[in-house]
This record gives C-alpha cells, sequence and structure tokens, in this order.
C-alpha cells in the first residue's frame, strides 16, 4: 500500500521536524562508544603481554588473563551496567521526549497538529517510536562497528555478546526513561515546567523511599532493615535504572515493567488531554493538587532536615517542616496561576499539606505507634530468631565473624571480592552472604520464651531513642560500655515476621547472652557447618597456629569420611557450653569449603603470585569463617586422626627455636598509655617491632629499642625451660575475643620462634583420604600434589629482598648489627601470646 | 453540512460557547460575525476538532469531528495564527501536507504559488505576515478539501489580494463545491463574500441567515410628502425607522422593493426612491429590533 499517509511518511516527516535531536544523538554516542572503543583499543595494543618472558604456557597464561581483565573492562563499560552511558541515555530521553512532544506545549502548535486528519493514538506511537529509533538507530551502528575496532584482541561473537547484551538493557532503560518524561509533558503545560516535571517523576519515589528509610533509622532506634518488596522503589525510574547490583533479567523485568506503566499513563493523559491546555503550567485541573501534594511535601520534609542537622530542638524542627510547606506550596501557586494576587487562593491545601507533613514526621519521631516499644504478647508469639554481635566477643575471633559477618563485607579492602565472599558464607552453595544474618533469624526458631523476653524487655529499657538524626550516642565513648547489636525476629502465630533491633551495653545482657549462644538452635541457625551437606563438602583447612596450618583436600571416594567428620563436628560443638569457649582456648581451628569456594580461592592465590597483591588481602580474607577445635571435641579429633592430623601437635617445645618477651618501658614512658591491640590504633604494634627489628639485635638479651617515640624492651629465651614456662602462661590472642583481652593487662607480648612444621603433620600425605595436601607455614608453601610422594617440594614463591634503608634503625641504640635480617624474614616464624598480669 | 447541536464550551470559569445550534450548508460562503471574544475562533476549533465541547455535538456530513480523521481530511483550517514547521519552506510545507492530506494538489499548489508570487523555496521565517496568510490560504485551496475554516485569514492581506483570494474562492466554490467558513470581525469584508452569515455574541448565536434574506426583507425607502401629511398614515408595510431631514423622509421598511413599489404611491408622495442597504446598515436595523445597540458589537 503506498497511500500519502503512511506510517513510514509520517515517520519521515516527524524525523524531519527533530532532525536536530539526531544530530545530538549521533554527537553523543560516537564519543561515548566509538571514541571510547578507540581508546580501550590503544589499551590493548600497548599493553597486551605478547611478549612475556618464561614458557609457551606461561605466556598463553599471561595472555590469557590479560584478556580476561579485558573483557572485564568492555563488560563494565559496555555491557549496561555503566553510569556514564545510562546518564546520557537518560539525557537522550529527556531531549527525544521533549523535543518530540513540545507541540502539546505551545497553543498554535498544538492547534496545527489536532486540527490534522490524524488520530492522537497514531501521532502518540509515531513520536515514540521516531524517539527510540534517533538513539537506537545511531546506538546499533556504533555497537556494529565493535567487532571491526576490537578485531584481533578477543573472539567476535564475544564481543557481540557483551555489546548487544549492553545495547538491549540500555535501550529498554531510554524507553522508561522516555516514557517517564512524556507523562511529565502530558501533566504539564510549559515546556521548563515539563523538564522539571521530569526530573520530579525521577527521582520522587527515590527521595519518598530514603526519606521513610532515613526517619525510620533515625528515630526508629529497633529499625532492622529488611529487603522487601517496596513499590517506591520498583516505580523509581532513577532507582531502576541505575541498579546494576541486580540481577540482568530481574533489572529489565522492573525497567520494562515501570515503561509500560508510563506509557500506558501518558497514551490515556494524551487521548483526554484538551488541546487547550498548552500553555497552562498544568494540563489537568484535578492534577495540580496531587502534585503539589508530592512536591510540597517531599520539600517540607527535607527542610526540616535541614534544621535537624543544626539542632536537637523540636521547634525548630517542626518549624523547618512548617515553613518547607508554605515556601514550596506558594511558589507551586506562582507558577500554577503565574499571579502573584493569587497566592493564597488555595489556603486549604497548604493546610492539609502542613497537617499531613507535621502528622507524618511526629509518627517517626515521637513514635506514635509505639514502634520501639512493640513486643508481642507471650500467646501470639511462636518462636524468634536471635543473633547478638558484640563488637568485642567473648567467642572466639575466629567465630565472632559469623555473627559480624557485615562488617568485613562492608570493609572496603574486601569490596572487590564479593563473590568470593559470597561463596565462602553460601549455605550448600546459595550464597546468602548479603542476608545472612537475615537468613540466620528467620530460619531459628528459638523457644526459650523467659531469654527472649528477658532480652527484648532489656533491648526496650535500655534502648536510647536518639534525638536527631544526626546525634551520636554518648556512651559508645565510654569505657565500661561494649555495644551489643540485638537483632531480632518475632515469629509470629499469624506467620507474619516482625524484625527488631536493639543496641546495649553487653554487660546488661550478659547472663542472657550466655545462655543464648548455648542454645542448639541458636547454633544450628547461625552456624553453616549444620547446614552443609557432605557432597558439597571440598577441602578443610586444619591449624593451631596463625599462618601454620594444613590444607586437606578431599579426594573423590571420600564421601564416608567428609560425612563423619560433619557429624562428629556438630556433634562437638552441641555440646560445647558456654563457658568452654568463652573461658578456655581452643586447641586449634577448622574451616569447611565447598569446590567452588577452593576454586575462588585458588584463583585468588594464583593472583596473589602474579599480581603481588598483599598478603593482608589474601590471608584476611580467608582468615574469617573458622570454626574452634577445643580438647573437648573427641568425635572431630577422633576422624582428624583418622585423615592424618595429629591434634594438639603444634605447640611442642621441641618445635620452638626461642622466644622474645617485648614490654612497654614503664619507666621512660609513664605518662603513656600503651596497649597492645589489634584495634586499639596503637603507635608501633607488635608486627612491626617483629618486621622492622633485625634478629640479630633481637637475640641480644635485654636490650631496649626505640621505635615511634616508645621505648621497649626487648628479652630473648632460648632455654627450653624457659620456652616451657612462657607457653604455659601466655595465651593466643586468636583464641579469645579482645573483649576478654581487655581484662588483662596486655602490654607484655611473647613471640614464639618456630623454625620448621610439627613433624607429626606430615603423616598427612599419606592420607587415603586427601588429594591433595598442603602445610602452610608462614610465607613459605611446603606442596605435594600426589597424596602418595614420599618427598615433597618446597616451593617458595616469595624471595624477600633485603632493602631497608639504615636509617629505619636509627632510633635502635644498639652497640652493634651483626645482620640486618628481621626476624620474620629470616625464616623464622612467630606465634604471639598475651600473659595475664603479674605473670612473666 | 456542518452542525452544531447544543454545544457549550467552557475555558475554566469563562463560557465561550453557550447552548449553539448552528447549520452549515454546503456550496456556499458562510462568514462567522462577531466581536473579539464573542466565540469564533472557539468555534471554528470545535469544528476543526481541536477543541472537544463540553456538551453537545458537533457533526459534519452526519459524523462526529473530534478524533475522526475521515472527517477531519474533509477540511482544512487556517487558524488567525497559522503555524508553520521550523525552518521550512512553502515546498516543505507541501510535502508536509501531502502526507496528511491525500487529496493534496500539488499541480494547483504550483499554480497559486506564481499567482501570488512567493517563492516555494525561501524559509517562511523570512515571509511578512502577509505572506504567511496569503501561503496558508495557497495550501488550504491546494488541499482540495470540502470546508475551509478560516479564521481572521483576510484581516492581514491587502487589497489586491483579499480580491484574488477571494477569486479563488468564488472559483473552487464553482468547481468543485468548496465551502468556505470565514471569521472576522469585519462586515465590510464579507459583503462581498458571503451567502450567509451568523452572527456570533457572547458565546451564542444571534441570527444566522442569507445575505438574499437579509437584503430582500429591509429596504430604505427616502420619501417627500404633502406638506400636511402625517407619515404615521403608512400603516400597511412595516416601518421599522424613520428619520426625518427636512421634508424628507427616510424609512426603513421591512418589505420587498415589489411590495413598496406597488403600495408607497397609494399615499400619494411628491417623490419616492428605494435606496439599497449596506450590509451594516441591515446588521444594525435587524440587531437592534432584537435589542442590541449593534453600534457596540461591531466595528
Amino acid at each position: 500500500m503506498t497511500s500519502k499517509n503512511s506510517l513510514f511518511n509520517l515517520i519521515k516527516e516527524d524525523f524531519k521536524r527533530r532532525i536536530w535531536s539526531v544530530g545530538l544523538s549521533v554527537l553523543i554516542q560516537f564519543f561515548l562508544f566509538i571514541v571510547v572503543a578507540i581508546f580501550m583499543r590503544n589499551y590493548y595494543n600497548a599493553n597486551a603481554p605478547f611478549y612475556s618472558p618464561g614458557t609457551a604456557e606461561n605466556v598463553k597464561k599471561t595472555l590469557d588473563m590479560f584478556e580476561a581483565e579485558f573483557t572485564g573492562m568492555l563488560s563494565s563499560y559496555f555491557g549496561g551496567n555503566n553510569n556514564y552511558i545510562t546518564f546520557f541515555i537518560m539525557l537522550l530521553s529527556l531531549v527525544t521526549a521533549i523535543s518530540g512532544f513540545s507541540f502539546l506545549l505551545n497553543k498554535n502548535r498544538t492547534d496545527f497538529y489536532h486540527c490534522l486528519p490524524v488520530k492522537r493514538e497514531k501521532l502518540f506511537l509515531i513520536i515514540c517510536l521516531n524517539s527510540i529509533l534517533i538513539v537506537g538507530i545511531p546506538y546499533l551502528f556504533f555497537i556494529l562497528s565493535m567487532p571491526l575496532i576490537f578485531i584481533g584482541c578477543l573472539d567476535t561473537l564475544l564481543i557481540i555478546k557483551i555489546t548487544f547484551t549492553g545495547f538491549i538493557v540500555n535501550m529498554c532503560t531510554m524507553f522508561m526513561f522516555h516514557m517517564v518524561t512524556v507523562l511529565a509533558v502530558m501533566l504539564t503545560g510549559k515546556i521548563l515546567l515539563s523538564i522539571l516535571g521530569s526530573f520530579i517523576l525521577y527521582f520522587a519515589s527515590y527521595c519518598a523511599d530514603s526519606l521513610i528509610t532515613f526517619y525510620k533509622n533515625a528515630y526508629f532506634s529497633t529499625y532492622y532493615a529488611i529487603p522487601s518488596f517496596n513499590i517506591l522503589k520498583y516505580i523509581s525510574p532513577s532507582t531502576i535504572g541505575f541498579a546494576y547490583n541486580s540481577p540482568y533479567s530481574v533489572r529489565l523485568c522492573m525497567i520494562m515493567f515501570l515503561a509500560v506503566l508510563c506509557f500506558i499513563s501518558a497514551f490515556i493523559l494524551y487521548k483526554i488531554r484538551p488541546s487547550e491546555a498548552a500553555g497552562n503550567a498544568i494540563a489537568f485541573k484535578y492534577a495540580k493538587a496531587p502534585i503539589k501534594f508530592i512536591i510540597a511535601f517531599e520539600s517540607a520534609n527535607i527542610f526540616s532536615l535541614i534544621f535537624a542537622a543544626i539542632t536537637d530542638s523540636n521547634g525548630w524542627i517542626f518549624f523547618g517542616l512548617i515553613s518547607g510547606t508554605v515556601i514550596s506550596c506558594l511558589i507551586l501557586e506562582i507558577i500554577y496561576n503565574a499571579d502573584f494576587k493569587k497566592l493564597f487562593s488555595n489556603i486549604h491545601e497548604l493546610i492539609i499539606i502542613s497537617l499531613f507533613s507535621v502528622l507524618f514526621l511526629s509518627f517517626y519521631r515521637f513514635d506514635l505507634s509505639g514502634y520501639d516499644r512493640y513486643m508481642p504478647g507471650r500467646d501470639s508469639l511462636e518462636s524468634a530468631g536471635i543473633v547478638i554481635n558484640v563488637k568485642d566477643s567473648l567467642k572466639s575471633h575466629y567465630m565472632e565473624s559469623f555473627e559480624n559477618l557485615k562488617q568485613y563485607y562492608d570493609n572496603d579492602s574486601f569490596s572487590y571480592d564479593v563473590d568470593y565472599k559470597q561463596e565462602l558464607y553460601s549455605i550448600n552453595d546459595k550464597p546468602v552472604y548479603k542476608d545472612y544474618i537475615l537468613n540466620a533469624i528467620n530460619n531459628m526458631k528459638y523457644t526459650d520464651f523467659d531469654n527472649i523476653y528477658s532480652i527484648v524487655q532489656k533491648g526496650i529499657e535500655l534502648n536510647k531513642k536518639k534525638d536527631s538524626p544526626f546525634s551520636i550516642s554518648m556512651d559508645s565513648q565510654q569505657l565500661d560500655y561494649v555495644p551489643a547489636e540485638i537483632i531480632l525476629a518475632y515469629h509470629l502465630k499469624n506467620k507474619k515476621t516482625v524484625y527488631r533491633k536493639y543496641t546495649v551495653n553487653y554487660y546488661d545482657i550478659a547472663d542472657e547472652y550466655i545462655k543464648l549462644i548455648s542454645d542448639d538452635e541458636y547454633k544450628k541457625s547461625v552456624y553453616p557447618v549444620f547446614s552443609m551437606e557432605s557432597s558439597k563438602l571440598s577441602s578443610i583447612t586444619y591449624g593451631e597456629i596463625d599462618d601454620m596450618y594444613l590444607e586437606l583436600k578431599f579426594s573423590d571416594n571420600s564421601e564416608d569420611i567428609k560425612n563423619e567428620l560433619l557429624e562428629a563436628y556438630r556433634a562437638d560443638f552441641l555440646e560445647l557450653d558456654s563457658s568452654t569457649y568463652t573461658e578456655k582456648p581452643s586447641l586449634g581451628y577448622i574451616q569447611f569449603r565447598t569446590d567452588t569456594v577452593d576454586k575462588k580461592k585458588s584463583e585468588k592465590e594464583q593472583d596473589k603470585h602474579d599480581s603481588e597483591d598483599s598478603d593482608y588481602y589474601v590471608n584476611d580474607i580467608y582468615g574469617i569463617g573458622f570454626y574452634p577445635v577445643y580438647t573437648s571435641f573427641t568425635n572431630t579429633i577422633s576422624v582428624l586422626k583418622k585423615m592424618g592430623v595429629e591434634v594438639g601437635s603444634s605447640l611442642d617445645v621441641k618445635n620452638i627455636d626461642s622466644a622474645i618477651i617485648v614490654s612497654p618501658d614503664h619507666e621512660a614512658d609513664e605518662h603513656k598509655e600503651l596497649i597492645f591491640a589489634f584495634d586499639y590504633g596503637m603507635k608501633v604494634d607488635f608486627d612491626q617491632i617483629i618486621d622492622q627489628v633485625p634478629y640479630s639485635v633481637m637475640r641480644k638479651n635485654a636490650v631496649k629499642i626505640n621505635l615511634d617515640d616508645t621505648t621497649y624492651n626487648l628479652k630473648f629465651y632460648t632455654d627450653k625451660n624457659d620456652i616451657e614456662d612462657i607457653l604455659a602462661s601466655g595465651f593466643s590472642p586468636h583464641y579469645f575475643g579482645d573483649e576478654y583481652i581487655r581484662k588483662y593487662d596486655r602490654t607484655k607480648i611473647a613471640a614464639l620462634l618456630f623454625n620448621k612444621v610439627p613433624e607429626s603433620w606430615e603423616n598427612v600425605f599419606s592420607s587415603k583420604y586427601l588429594l591433595e595436601t598442603s602445610i602452610i607455614f608462614n610465607h613459605k608453601r611446603y606442596n605435594s600434589f600426589k597424596q602418595f610422594k614420599s618427598d615433597f617440594e618446597y616451593k617458595f614463591y616469595y624471595d624477600y629482598t633485603i632493602d631497608e634503608p639504615e636509617s629505619m634503625y636509627d632510633d635502635i641504640d644498639i652497640v652493634e648489627i651483626n645482620d640486618n635480617i628481621p626476624a620474620s624474614k629470616n625464616n623464622k616464624y612467630f606465634y604471639k601470646l598475651y600473659f595475664p598480669p603479674g605473670k612473666m | 453540512m456542518i452542525e452544531t447541536i447544543n454545544i457549550t464550551k467552557k475555558f475554566g470559569g469563562i463560557t465561550a460557547i453557550k447552548e449553539l445550534n448552528i447549520t452549515i450548508n454546503e456550496s456556499g460562503v458562510f462568514g462567522l460575525v462577531g466581536t473579539n471574544g464573542a466565540g469564533k475562533s472557539t468555534l471554528l476549533k470545535l469544528i476543526s476538532g481541536i477543541l472537544k465541547p463540553d456538551d453537545g455535538k458537533i457533526m459534519i456530513d452526519n459524523e462526529s469531528v473530534f478524533e475522526n480523521p475521515k472527517i477531519k481530511s474533509k477540511f482544512f483550517y487556517i487558524s488567525d495564527e497559522q503555524y508553520f514547521l521550523k525552518n521550512a519552506s512553502p515546498e516543505d510545507m507541501k510535502i508536509f501536507y501531502m502526507r496528511y492530506f491525500e487529496t493534496f494538489d500539488s499541480t494547483y499548489f504550483n499554480y497559486a504559488i506564481n499567482l501570488f508570487g512567493l517563492d516555494k523555496n525561501r524559509k517562511i521565517n523570512t515571509f511578512s505576515k502577509g505572506m504567511k496568510k496569503q501561503l496558508s490560504v495557497i495550501l488550504a485551496l491546494s488541499s482540495k478539501t470540502k470546508y475551509i475554516f478560516c479564521d481572521e485569514t483576510f484581516d492581514g492581506l491587502d487589497p489586491v489580494m483579499r480580491q484574488t483570494v477571494k477569486g479563488l474562492f468564488c472559483e473552487e466554490l464553482k468547481n468543485r463545491g468548496l465551502t468556505p467558513i470565514i471569521a472576522s470581525h469585519n462586515l465590510r469584508e464579507l459583503e462581498d463574500i458571503c451567502d450567509h452569515i451568523g452572527l456570533l455574541h457572547k458565546g451564542g448565536i444571534l441570527f444566522s441567515r442569507t445575505l438574499g434574506d437579509f437584503r430582500s426583507g429591509v429596504n430604505n425607502v427616502q420619501v417627500v410628502v404633502k406638506p400636511d401629511f402625517d407619515i404615521n398614515l403608512i400603516n400597511d408595510l412595516h416601518i421599522m425607522g424613520v428619520k426625518k431631514s427636512g421634508s424628507i423622509y427616510t424609512l426603513t421598511i421591512r418589505a420587498s422593493e415589489q411590495e413598496i413599489k406597488e403600495k408607497i404611491p397609494k399615499y400619494e408622495p411628491i417623490f419616492f426612491e428605494i435606496i439599497p442597504l449596506t450590509f451594516e446598515e441591515i446588521f444594525i436595523t435587524e440587531t437592534e429590533a432584537k435589542g442590541y445597540d449593534i453600534k457596540k458589537l461591531i466595528v
């Protein structure tokens, strides 16, 4: 059919009308895609390791790694998860939507188009389609150029996959932002208001959601945020458009849901939009009040937050709220009517919005609903899930990491290893790390109601409400205050779950805490070892001393032993009473890993080797998620022995070369408070001393050293009897939480220097259950890749170059320096002990 | 035929059109007269389907006009402030309208453009107001629609162009039955082209009548009677108004010329003469008869 007014012809005419937006789209996308792609290509050409030294296998491996990294770079930019591209897509959407529908904002132009023999629906569809083509055609063209730009870099299909994925995601995002803007145009009648309206629609629900969340966090002291369906998030274009953490499928669904919703709304509005609305501030009379309500309400609350940041006074905060309401309502009246005389023409709306704003803020600020005082009746409570995070836990440093999981994930150092952490803390390979606590409390069915209510009552009593969202609790600055965070899920009989969080002083709930952590239900819910299937268990780490441990990978026919080990550990752990693991040191520690965790760990080890990542990063990220092994764990010890692990044999005096005790020189620095600990911000810590002070210096008995304005006494022992005394008197900080250590004067620390691994540990190499076995000893690695190998290879991955400047030792007033190799790098392993007061 | 049935249109608190009933037949030039704010533009926009009436119906050829492309293709609306595409030339506008009006005649367009002496490739934003009006008329006539709605189109044209346009309208009317509807507040403009006049005032129609009906119904008669003759004795003619100047009476009589010629001699005047009324005079007479001071309504 070649009708003159065919769709194609009308599209052509519309294109001609918007030729400038086509030019803009091409220009922006040229720089966004082509120019950036060429930059990336140049980077590839300059950095690809085509000529690495080494064997062909190594070269290929290096190149593969580089290509993997380059693919990641490409994917992060072109794959649909890039801030800059999304921002410009949003901008282009705004431009195309406004340019397409701007005729509705001018009376003459509206008359011109609406008298034409074409239905509004058709006009609407033509303009929307054209907007998509204006952005999509150049984008597609530039994407098709990518295989040519990256020819010879990566596989063509891979490039196409990455760029087309990004194309689909970004075009859907474009469609969403476009329809939101069209909706804004339909509601308004002036171009500036359409643009402002677009931004309001982009961010209004995000602001509302943020406001509610902020108020909950600020004024509900017991508020605990859980992931839940939140309609405000799903209708927020800015949230959805930049939701890079969600999988593509989820993100696309959210984007298209909102896009279609806005499309239908805009379509309907256009059909009923009166032509005479062109030039009016708001196109629909009945839309004025709701729009005013939303804008004035949010503005008023934001305004009151400015006062809340300055003062805690209720008077000023509510003054801010009311004045914000009045100002925004009056401004909107001027915009609506373009007449200063009509400023107070809708005073009733101003009053209603003010009242609502006051009520809304009061609801949170004064807790009108009794949120913080909530405590369900015993007859309505079925069970509860409780996790208590104590900052300086009495439990083993290792175990506390399960409750304090979040702090590790939130640590910036670990931020780029989300996947690994996800897998490490997965339960049967289902990643749960983000909701780890939530998972634990949701699954827990704790029924000691007396304990629950005792905890909750104290939580409610002791929990202080913040006067201002910006105030800092003074309690946390007191010395006898140890913060304990109680996270609670009430599982009610009506199948609902209510969550609360209390922050109290640990000492006020110490008894309840001990009772809780001794409970079987608690242990089964909090510790992943209880949910792990033996078929998923791939390897374990067992150690008794930091940095000297076994890594044992199970062979294929080890189902029985794996099952036995898990069952044994579970039984032993359930039997463990709280006094044991809060007051007694454990014998050793064990970590259970799945196959995916092992693969990731291996990759990370390789990365460490190849890219010289810091030991801190690698070791610390692997250093969490361990369970204790106590002397009472007879079942576990028995299974480990079966596997060839001699439990309790590491700290044998015959393996210890020497011991050094370091203590501050109080005579010299009596006014200084010295604390040797991990977290207490000491100027020079023990590791620095061991790392920096030459071994030869330390060997001198009764030495004083001065490092960083602090004077230390060093005493050196080689006599086995002395070493035995030291072993008996001290305790490892890693076996106890820092809270326990607080009770002791930690101003003396001993280092035990080993020169070899326990011989008994070498039995593991002959274990029939193990595929691969490694003994990790300090920074050296002794590997055996075949269990039947009688001799093991010594592979040294690190060569320390002793290159420290002499000035490092300037403050050391020692007579002579014979060798300047620090102890830690002198093939000596050191093991730290702390001493109670009066000992040593 | 264009028919409005009890249409009402309000803008906020202002009633622009109130319960308006009007019928516009085909093949004639309809003049829509009224002062500023009478509702002429509003009525034309309603008929063009730009505005939707709050009440009532608007039918063109027995079909509702709003959101009806089939009916909309039957008319061309020339607004008082005609809009043209940005940076377009007359040629661009021609191509544009060709997309929307299947009946658009490109040959006629070229003919008319030459006739008016416009450059079809020159940017319209460099045209004067009058030239833009000319172009609007050209595009309207070239679209070969059944109806053309002109909102104060003639007001910007010079006398020569006015006559040219009137000539083109008449030609199209004769050749294919074009029905122009011309809105204006200038009676003198419409006098020599309209067949039918509708007077709009404050959103309502005062009257709607053919020009022939207007003219044939009312005449001015200048009479000189005998000194002792009482003019009030003339009682068999509907005298609408009497003016005296010396011994000359000017009578405005609602009767045909024939009737006047038959009846006046009976009163043995010394002299009498029938003088045709201008459009304006007829209007004033008719509206005064309805109780309006027309001088206040019409320029």
